[in-house]
């Protein structure tokens, strides 16, 4: 690995001017190659809040940041963060409720965030340096659009969501969760690394209101059998019939503008779309 | 030296107590003289001579391989990294044939006859079963006379190892959670076999089969490369289904390792599970996980298991013990690798408060300047004049008692700090006839007894007793023995350079065929994903293995 210091040399002498030239310089993928797989069940040096209330949304929303208020802030201090002698992180003025779990390189986040322009989005992707590039993305469209006040909705943050989805969202905070072109994961013995499992599922039916939306789409056809499978069988999911998954303008979206699906689309692959509703936790 | 009681549980209302000491189980008669009972072997140690030898090849083995400069085999990694794996489950491992990696290894490692430990055991209320969990994977349970007698009643293999068991409040079900984060529902008595033939196990990562794999093709990969890869799969393929023909079922259907008993899969965390609990509350029954990464998550039970109710969230290091203080309560006691203990309101996953432990630690402690807790064992007893936790912790020679108080606002105070002679192994609460603690301490071949009275423990001797010498010879050099009694102190995160920084291999197991994806990619931005995606797994031979 004799090019390695070099390519690090490159990178952050690249990093360094990309923050000195100012932030409406889109970043250059080839800054930020980083191989595709990262291990789910690794430890890794993940920075995750202890509990929601924790999470400081404030970096990442900056436009979104609730005056600061004595009283406010008070009032939503919970026993717990008491106990835990933290100080409660800057409320925003409204919650994060839409993720894009594995958002890689953010062509996803980047399309809806004019779409749905009052709701706040945000990819959450395992691997540092596609985080750090869609960051440097965001922060580049922030400034080409500051008269606009365009994608100011939206954020990245890096998290592995397979272990720590709760950390990061309160019990039916969310209203949908996209997951597009995950790791297929061919091996049996891997299966348990796939994003869509029948355990996980009740982790995004946990986070998702009843009426939110599960988005899957993969180039897989084994893959889109198995999430089919998965979330149909799970009690708290319903799959969406094909009209009204059509008539989702977010399908569109997600068909055409992430960076898988635009490959797909150069290479002629299939895509394979399924949709599906949290419904209502039966009585107990 | 004489190997230690790991585990205790009492057995009833008739004042026996169940113990278990290496590879074997007894039961001593504590309303009286603390008589031997009866007495269990685990199979294995019937040819014993045959263990004993492989334990003496592998200790001159083991030196030899980490001297040895060549790189170490894939699996061995796996083990020596994650850190929460067990040392013999890596050895298990790095034995098995499976995995198809090609690097010359120095030698093949020696397929290890892991010693089977009772490594879980617990107990119905009333007495009636004892379930146990040994280090091969089997659960075990034994219906109890009443005296003190076990008789064997059922063995069942689980497909991960299990690292806690409980019973649900009906005491029908045993709730087994495992270290791959997922928790089975076994019945305690297991339905006669013909029954279970008819229904086959829930298995939770089965597809169903089919004709062809449709996993990677010339749509899904790219590359050169990895459209070779995928011809010679399809050969690969071709020629197995030729050789299958003749013969009935899959070739590789024998090698399933699905367990052939009725397991339901109830719930799971993408991480360890450490401990798992049943709860009730108004009638309903919950269950309560725990696992490495600093969750308590709160289900609803069976049948509803999939419905997560809440998280307990608070902790900043793994959890190792839950402890509900008393059947119906609100609260909820939770450790592991946090210098405190914490107490819940469980349905709501609210933190009422935390009680200091490391503080009582250091105070007992051998050596002064212990930083760290690894809290080991929760217990809990009722007495007239409260409820009380007791804790230990690994490598600390005391007992730690807590006082829960429920009223006016529900807290946990220390009351009192237990000496011991040596290093607690388990705890328990022996109901009858008259209340008392039981603790087994390590090193000194004992179980010692606490009366409870008022809230406060007083010493009451040790339980001495007559357990032949020959039945419990198994000898293991102290090292050994550590790495089967110390396992939670593992669990703790050790902070390692996070490779993903360099941007090229992300830490990943497979490694191998998995790093040369990265090379593979060439092309015009898009390159991120699907193409090494196949090519990793293309290489490895996905071809799909119909359950």
């Amino acid at each position: 690995m004799a090019g390695q210091p070099n390519k690090r040399q490159k990178r952050q002498d690249y990093r360094q001017a990309q923050r000195e030239n100012g932030t409406t310089n889109m970043p250059r993928k080839k800054f930020y190659r980083q191989r595709a797989h990262a291990n789910p069940f690794s430890d890794h040096q993940l920075t995750y809040p202890v509990t929601p209330q924790h999470m400081d949304w404030s970096t990442y929303f900056p436009a979104f940041v609730a005056p600061q208020d004595e009283d406010t802030t008070m009032s939503h201090t919970t026993e717990a963060t008491d106990v835990l002698s933290k100080r409660p992180p800057k409320q925003l003025t409204k919650d994060v409720e839409v993720v894009d779990i594995g958002c890689g390189f953010g062509g996803l986040l980047v399309a809806l965030a004019p779409a749905m322009p009052d709701t706040l989005l945000i990819g959450m992707e395992i691997r540092t340096q596609v985080t750090a590039f869609v960051q440097d993305r965001i922060t580049a469209l922030r400034g080409q659009n500051s008269e606009s006040g365009l994608y100011q909705n939206i954020g990245c943050l890096r998290a592995n969501t397979m272990k720590f989805l709760p950390n990061f969202f309160r019990k039916a905070q969310l209203t949908k969760i996209f997951i597009c072109f995950p790791d297929p994961h061919f091996k049996q013995r891997k299966h348990k690394a796939r994003i869509v499992s029948t355990t996980l599922n009740s982790e995004y039916a946990y986070v998702l209101r009843p009426g939110g939306i599960v988005y899957t789409i993969t180039d897989v056809e084994d893959l889109h059998d198995w999430m089919v499978q998965h979330l149909e069988a799970h009690p708290a999911f319903k799959r969406v019939a094909e009209e009204e998954q059509e008539a989702d303008p977010c399908v569109g979206i997600m068909r055409t503008e992430t960076e898988e699906g635009k490959k797909v689309e150069r290479n002629k692959g299939q895509k394979f779309v399924a949709l599906f509703r949290r419904l209502e936790d039966p009585p107990w | 030296m004489a190997l230690p009681y790991q585990c205790l549980t009492a057995l009833g209302k008739g004042g026996i107590l169940c113990a278990a000491r290496g590879t074997s189980i007894y039961t001593f008669d504590l309303a009286s003289d603390s008589r031997l009972l009866s007495t269990w072997n685990h199979p294995s140690t019937r040819q014993f001579e045959n263990g004993k030898a492989q334990v003496a090849a592998q200790e001159n083995e083991q030196p030899k391989e980490s001297e040895s400069d060549q790189p170490p085999a894939k699996k061995r990694r796996l083990g020596s990294e994650d850190k929460s794996k067990s040392e013999e489950t890596s050895q298990h491992d790095a034995g098995s044939p499976a995995s198809g990696h090609k690097k010359q290894k120095p030698k093949p490692a020696p397929p290890r006859q892991e010693i089977p430990f009772i490594i879980l055991l617990i107990a119905t209320e009333d007495g009636s079963y004892v379930i146990a969990v040994t280090g091969d994977k089997v659960v075990w349970v034994f219906e109890h006379s009443g005296q003190g007698m076990l008789k064997e009643s059922s063995q069942r293999s689980m497909p991960k190892r299990p690292s806690s068991i409980s019973l649900t409040d009906d005491e029908k079900t045993i709730l087994c959670a495992d270290k791959f984060g997922d928790v089975y529902a076994l019945p305690v008595v297991p339905p006669p076999p013909s029954a279970t033939d008819v229904l086959p196990s829930v298995a939770p990562a089965t597809a169903p089969p089919r004709a062809a794999p449709k996993g990677a093709n010339t749509l899904t990969v790219h590359s050169q490369r990895n459209l070779r890869a995928l011809e010679e799969q399809r050969k690969v393929r071709e020629q197995r289904e030729k050789k299958a023909k003749p013969g009935t079922a899959h070739p590789d259907a024998s090698s399933s390792a699905t367990p052939e008993h009725q397991h339901e899969l109830l719930l799971g965390h993408v991480s360890m599970l450490t401990a798992v609990a049943a709860a009730t509350l108004e009638g309903k029954p919950y269950i309560l996980t725990a696992d490495r990464d600093e969750h308590i998550r709160v289900s609803r039970g069976i049948p509803q298991a999939h419905v997560v109710e809440t998280y307990c969230l608070g902790h900043e290091a793994f959890l190792s013990a839950l402890c509900i203080p008393r059947p119906g309560s609100p609260h909820l006691v939770s450790g592991g690798g946090d210098p405190a203990l914490f107490l819940w309101e469980w349905h709501t996953g609210r933190l009422l408060g935390t009680a200091d432990l490391l503080g009582p630690v250091q105070e007992a402690s051998s050596s002064p300047g212990a930083a760290k807790v690894a809290l080991s064992r929760l217990c809990s007893y009722d007495t007239e004049d409260g409820t009380y936790v007791v804790a230990i912790c690994e490598r600390v020679p005391a007992m730690f008692i807590y006082q829960l108080h429920a009223s006016p606002t529900a807290n946990l105070t220390h009351v009192q700090t237990l000496r011991l002679a040596g290093n607690p192994l388990d705890i328990a609460v022996i109901r009858y006839p008259v209340p008392r603690l039981i603790v087994s301490i390590d090193d000194v071949e004992s179980i010692r007894a606490f009366a409870l009275d008022n809230g406060t423990c007083t010493a009451q001797g040790s339980i001495q007793s007559s357990v032949p010498l020959a039945s419990t010879s198994l000898e293991l050099p102290r090292p050994e023995l550590d790495k089967l009694l110390y396992t939670v102190e593992n669990l703790r995160k050790t902070s390692f350079e996070d490779r993903a920084e360099e941007g090229e291999g992300e830490d990943d197991e497979d490694e191998g065929e998995g790093l040369k994806a990265g090379g593979s990619g060439g092309g015009d931005g898009g390159e991120e994903g699907g193409q090494s995606v196949g090519d990793r797994d293309v290489n490895s031979a996905p071809i799909p293995n119909p359950a």
